[in-house]
């Protein structure tokens, strides 16, 4: 069941937005005039990613970075990870447990949940009953 | 489903375009060396967190090792405007059709 959201002039083009729509935290993407809805919670570490930049539908975490389609909700790249190279490491970073980064590693980072959208009298109506499986897109 | 190395090589296809085309620059047609060369940055992003040439190698002197960040064009340019293509030969010069036909010129050798 469709539910508004939000009214369609208070997300800007390349805009991210968070909402909650029937008690699911929801992020709404604004790629180019066409809406995209997602869970708000990053695949990784469920950082908010309505703090996190969007890049034509790309969307990147401000936590780890980790990138995401907003079209789909498929996981892209990411989290990017601290690499000293050959230069030494910060003593502080150095003391940092090496079963952390395993955890990392084993955590991934995982698709997100995308919704469906319409957008009808100048609002954004989303439906978040749908399954996590659906694909969905914006209004055309 | 977790994140897959086609799903990395879309993103940086799909960030890099813009940027290089402003440059006068586009992606080589030659699919076969792009899909390994942007499989190699998918790799170098994955161990640094930066998608590094994956043509260069690192020293550990950041100054340098900045100057070889994907797409490394503005840091090269004079180099690259010679041999109309970046080192790699992932990117080339817009009216490019010819990928194939473009000589490596060590820098040292560009006037």
């Amino acid at each position: 069941m469709f539910v508004r959201a939000l009214e369609l002039e208070d997300i800007a083009r390349g805009g991210l937005k968070a909402v909650v729509v029937e008690g699911v935290e929801v992020v709404l993407a604004n790629v180019d005039g066409k809406i995209y809805a997602m869970t708000r919670r990053c695949g990784h570490e469920n950082a908010p990613l309505n703090f996190g930049t969007l890049s034509r539908n790309i969307v990147t975490c401000p936590l780890h970075f980790a990138q995401f389609d907003v079209r789909t909700g498929k996981a892209l790249l990411g989290p990017a990870r601290k690499d000293y190279g050959k230069t030494a490491a910060p003593p502080k970073e150095e003391a940092v447990p090496k079963f952390k980064s395993m955890l990392h590693e084993e955590m991934g980072t995982h698709d997100l949940r995308t919704f469906k959208v319409k957008v009808e009298a100048d609002a954004i109506w989303v439906d978040v009953s749908c399954s996590p499986t659906d694909f969905i897109m914006g209004p055309d | 489903m977790k994140m897959d190395m086609e799903g990395g090589k879309r993103a940086l296809r799909e960030q890099w375009e813009p940027i290089v085309q402003a440059l006068g620059y586009k992606f080589t047609p030659d699919e076969e060396l792009a899909d390994f060369c942007l499989e190699q940055e998918v790799l170098l992003y994955r161990k640094h967190g930066i998608p590094f040439c994956p043509c260069q190698g690192l020293t550990g002197e950041r100054g340098h090792d900045m100057r070889i960040v994907c797409p490394c064009i503005p840091w090269h340019r004079q180099h690259f405007d010679k041999m109309r293509r970046c080192w790699c030969g992932l990117f080339v010069h817009q009216d490019v059709m010819d990928p194939d036909s473009l000589p490596q010129i060590p820098e040292g050798e560009v006037d």
